[in-house]
């Protein structure tokens, strides 16, 4: 377990796959002597958020639903939107231009990687239209949702919206997207011809990995824990619109 | 054959971890996996090479059938139950071994070291992408964009049949996608990129 105690370098030494996950809570590296609390309140981060967004990337067993739910929503709102940020902004940019580089590195059966970017270049596209649509329009609503349910009241313009598209829609949607991830690993591992440039090629598949893992923790912290907090809203605000009647 | 992998599918994380630190004492080559519920073993099954599963079988939603369909599917893996005092003999039937979790640590250890001991059949090879012909012939339709219904009324067979040959397809490739079964296709040069729209 990670605590506030901690120093952070320590942290990077015990795991530094976290360190894309500590970044998007604006903490950059040089941490120098500090431990993980002194971080925190320097940079205003809520400390009890942040660790269990570490905890929980770093190990895949531990997934404290209560606890979870219990937080703002706003706080796990940024969080995905910083991550959609990361993916769309640096890494999946990234394993494109390192695909590029493999087919500029290939002098034979260049076909055979023009098929894996085609592939990647449609997993992509569903990756980005899944992530505009949460951006601009499941989000807001939300924060709409909230808003309202706060104030103890509802416009037309909500109401309409969580009838016609309640979170309960959004849910069923997320499959696709890791599937496709998931084969181009496959395809990659088992089923390529092996590039002249092997390293290049292993390197892509641990960002494909890495990739992976994130995207996993994403869709848990959204599947579990804001679609169950959306639902209770939702529930709310009908009781609402029930009693001004 | 050597290693393989094996699940461990257990809700109470005390008797998963129970089981794992008991096999990883009896030094299996064996690779362990784990799970907390079905969706997950499913997974670990299409993941990787699973030849052994321990699973409690409460944690699977219509176990009857599903355990019907999992040992036609998957007639190389055999399954192990975990006794909690309260399964039915109907549930029993589908087992290849039984393990409660009552016992003691040495009947513990006895019953698993038989267990992950057992030899497959005969004759029942673990060819992992090894498709048959027929599985090869839908492959290469579903890769050319064909429905299930399209399939079926091209071969005479039910579509029953073919979602099930489709799903062999998936657990033998390890891929899920119509478009990555499509750059499978093509690279082992099973449809050209004319026939892939």
């Amino acid at each position: 377990m990670i605590t506030g105690s901690m120093k952070m370098a320590d942290v990077i030494h015990l795991d530094h796959s976290l360190l894309p996950i500590i970044n998007r809570f604006g903490i950059q590296l040089g941490f120098g002597d500090k431990d993980v609390e002194e971080i925190c309140r320097e940079k205003n981060v809520n400390i009890d958020f942040f660790l269990e967004i570490l905890n929980i990337f770093h190990d895949p067993n531990y997934f404290p639903k209560d606890h979870l739910q219990e937080f703002d929503m706003e706080l796990i709102l940024t969080y995905l939107e910083k991550t959609h940020e990361f993916y769309l902004e640096y890494e999946v940019p990234k394993i494109e231009s390192l695909i590029n580089e493999l087919i500029s590195s290939c002098e034979i059966r260049k076909e055979n990687i023009y098929l894996l970017r085609n592939f990647f270049m449609n997993y992509k596209e569903e990756l980005t239209t899944h992530i505009k649509r949460e951006d601009e329009t499941v989000y807001p609503y939300i924060r709409q949702l909230v808003k309202e349910v706060q104030i103890e009241k509802i416009s037309e313009s909500l109401k309409a919206q969580m009838n016609e598209y309640p979170i309960e829609a959004f849910a069923v949607e997320h499959d696709n997207v890791e599937e496709k991830l998931f084969d181009l690993k496959n395809i990659i591992i088992k089923y390529l011809p092996p590039p002249k440039n092997s390293n290049l090629c292993n390197f892509i598949l641990f960002r494909l990995f890495e990739l992976e893992k994130d995207l996993n923790d994403h869709a848990r912290l959204e599947d579990v824990i804001l679609i169950d907090k959306v639902k209770e809203l939702e529930k709310g605000a009908k009781e609402l619109l029930k009693l001004k009647k | 054959m050597r290693g393989g992998g094996i699940i461990i599918a257990e809700n109470f994380y005390l008797i998963r971890k129970g089981l794992i630190a008991l096999l990883e004492s009896l030094d299996t080559p064996l690779r362990i996996h784990e799970a907390a519920d079905w969706e997950s073993t499913r997974d670990l099954m299409v993941r990787y090479s699973v030849n052994m599963i321990i699973i409690n079988p409460e944690l699977i939603p219509d176990a009857k059938t599903e355990l019907h369909s999992l040992k036609m599917s998957h007639h190389i893996i055999t399954l192990m139950a975990i006794d909690k005092g309260n399964l039915s003999d109907n549930i029993k039937k589908h087992f290849d071994e039984i393990i409660s979790i009552s016992g003691n640590k040495s009947e513990l250890i006895t019953r698993l070291r038989n267990f992950i001991g057992q030899k497959k059949r005969e004759g029942e090879k673990t060819n992992n992408t090894g498709l048959s012909i027929r599985e090869t012939d839908i492959l290469k339709l579903v890769a050319r964009g064909y429905t299930n219904q399209e399939i079926a009324d091209q071969l005479f067979i039910s579509t029953h049949t073919v979602i099930s040959h489709r799903k062999n397809i998936v657990s033998k490739l390890g891929i899920k996608t119509v478009a990555g079964l499509t750059v499978y296709a093509l690279l082992n040069n099973l449809i050209n990129m004319d026939d892939a729209r």
